[in-house]
């Protein structure tokens, strides 16, 4: 090629080159505000001079850089996990919390102390005809709260179970598209931006649903493990998840008839409930199963309202039974307050009942030593007990309720302050993506080092702040 | 503002809360303004305490939920913190792990020299 020609032949393969950078620059402008798009540099490259060899010179157009960053959007994909679990269990929690009457004016609480007035109130006049229909009306109550109760919390659970579904089968629909990404990544030599924007946008949708990692194979596709390593989405195979809800069977059940609990299964209907730790749908299962099952029993436990009905019937029921209507000779037996589902341990609660055989004159005060009053005292005493009878681990069945009510409160109020601070930990997260995306850490380093100093200066006197904040608590006398 | 335990301890909270939000990762100068603010927060639960010790019992009724609304606050902040010296802790590992050692002329000391730009031939 004469010199003349090669030049105006680079200079216009130059020109070339300048239109394709100039057009990967336009494209990252248009794609400023799309989700998962990262920005694109174009790599230049000198080719080689020798005029003796007949090589021009000039420049050619490399391959396509991406400033996206693999460890930055892990560390956000994984703070979004979390957020999402907390968001999930602060949601849930508090629709379980405000079941619970903090003043103690309705509900169980206040039907309890109801009861017991009516027991106290019976022990002073026991042949009191108001007084004994006071007792059974106060029992009707007791007994329509604790259904009550159960029933709004078995209605949440199954509210949980239905949003359980709905999040499995949204994780499958991304699930979906990165798979989909995939079988177009195989087909391609080089990635496409636009293919490459859809996907991280995916994996972010993702990252607010479930816990996973990825792994970017050798060909460009991208797997998707859960927790467990159960792969979600490998190669052009996705694992289709289900959810059903059953009584677990490993262990053993001991309450094969209790609530049963939320799963999640792979194509192969293995569980793989254990690996959902994070997201949305972490915090569902931990609500649901957790939460709920430590209320209303599982598989392996009664659960805390359930222990409490029961222990209350059979208490009361116990002291009546054993008694007689009155001190005369050959006076009835007492007859049982409350009925509940015996044949199921699981249900206490939900079938607690006024017994529909007692009236009034057979409530029994006389107990089984023959004092006029024994019985009706022993319920009244049930209020504040002083012995082990009345209680449940120690405390009486109005305290053991206030423990339930406040494992309510405290799981609510924890979730809701995780998802707080979470909040901020992932928004910042965010920005340190967008901080380390486009830079080169070879050039950062000192960067990151006034970073870490900066921080750990902080960390030092957040640490005075906190033993300062503890000490402080421990000066003053609790209100 | 008078000198009171419970006004002071308002007074960290405040600038606790200010520390939060002005609190940017990804910027030095902000970094350092949201310490500043906790090392007055510092400086504002001493005086609550040297007020407390000085004054009688009669002086911390009621202080129990404004210091726990304050401790969840700073326990936020921490989190965050914490969260964020991960970030660049495992940043550090990721560009070659550790963190350069630097010389007294500035240079990096054991690092590779730098590769030199291409060339032109010919």
């Amino acid at each position: 090629m004469s010199g003349i020609t090669s030049s105006i032949s680079t200079a216009g393969n130059a020109l070339n080159v300048l239109q394709q950078a100039l057009s990967v620059i336009q494209n990252n402008i248009d794609n400023a505000s799309t989700p998962g798009y990262a920005t694109q540099q174009l790599n230049l490259e000198a080719m080689p001079l020798d005029i003796a060899g007949g090589m021009t010179g000039g420049v050619m157009a490399g391959g396509l850089d991406d400033s996206r960053d693999q460890y930055a959007e892990e560390a956000v994909q994984s703070q979004t996990q979390a957020l999402g679990f907390y968001t999930a269990q602060a949601q849930n929690t508090g629709t379980i919390q405000s079941f619970f009457d903090v003043t103690g004016t309705s509900g169980v609480s206040a039907s309890l102390s109801a009861l017991f007035q009516s027991f106290s109130a019976w022990s002073t006049t026991p042949d009191d005809p108001t007084a004994q229909q006071n007792v059974l009306a106060a029992a009707n109550t007791v007994a329509q709260s604790f259904q009550g109760l159960s029933n709004s919390l078995t209605q949440t659970a199954q509210q949980m179970d239905t949003q359980v579904g709905s999040t499995v089968q949204q994780i499958n629909t991304i699930a979906t598209q990165i798979q989909q990404y995939n079988v177009q990544r195989l087909q391609s030599p080089t990635p496409d931006p636009g293919a490459e924007a859809q996907l991280y946008s995916a994996l972010d949708n993702l990252s607010q649903l479930t816990n996973f990692s990825t792994v970017t194979q050798s060909n460009g596709t991208v797997t998707v493990l859960l927790a467990g390593g159960t792969p979600l989405v490998d190669g052009t195979q996705q694992d289709v998840l289900s959810s059903n809800v059953s009584v677990d069977t490993q262990p053993p059940p001991v309450y094969a008839q209790s609530l049963p609990t939320d799963h999640v299964l792979d194509s192969q209907g293995n569980d793989v409930t254990s690996e959902i730790t994070g997201g949305q749908l972490g915090g569902l299962l931990d609500t649901r199963n957790r939460v709920v099952g430590g209320i209303l029993g599982d598989s392996q436990q009664q659960g805390t309202l359930n222990q409490l009905a029961q222990g209350l019937a059979d208490t009361v029921n116990n002291i009546l039974e054993s008694g007689t209507v009155s001190t005369a000779a050959g006076a009835a037996n007492g007859t049982a307050l409350f009925t509940y589902n015996s044949a199921n341990s699981a249900t206490p609660a939900s079938t607690l009942a006024l017994n529909t055989a007692i009236t009034p004159d057979q409530l029994a005060p006389v107990d089984a030593s023959g004092n006029a009053n024994g019985n009706a005292n022993a319920l009244a005493a049930l209020e504040n007990p002083t012995g082990t009878q009345g209680t449940i681990g120690g405390s009486s069945y109005i305290q053991y309720f206030g423990q339930i009510a406040g494992d309510a409160g405290q799981e609510n109020s924890t979730a809701t302050a995780n998802e707080q601070a979470q909040q901020q930990v992932a928004a910042q997260a965010t920005t340190l993506r967008g901080q380390v995306s486009g830079v080169s850490l070879d050039t950062e380093a000192s960067a990151v080092l006034q970073f870490q100093q900066a921080y750990q200066a902080t960390a030092q006197v957040l640490t005075v702040l906190d033993n300062l904040g503890s000490d402080l608590m421990n000066l003053i006398v609790p209100t | 503002m008078s000198a009171s335990p419970g006004h002071s301890i308002d007074h960290a909270q405040r600038l606790v809360r200010q520390s939060l939000q002005r609190w940017n990762a990804a910027n030095l100068e902000s970094v350092e303004e949201s310490r500043k603010l906790l090392e007055q927060a510092v400086s504002a639960l001493r005086m609550a305490i040297d007020l407390l010790r000085k004054g009688d019992s009669a002086m911390t009724k009621g202080l129990q939920p404004a210091i726990a609304s304050l401790r969840r606050d700073i326990s936020t902040m921490i989190r965050l913190v914490d969260a964020c010296s991960a970030f660049q802790r495992g940043l550090s590992l990721r560009m070659g792990g550790a963190l350069p050692n630097y010389d007294a002329s500035g240079k990096t000391v054991g690092a590779a020299d730098t590769p030199p730009a291409h060339g032109v031939m010919g």
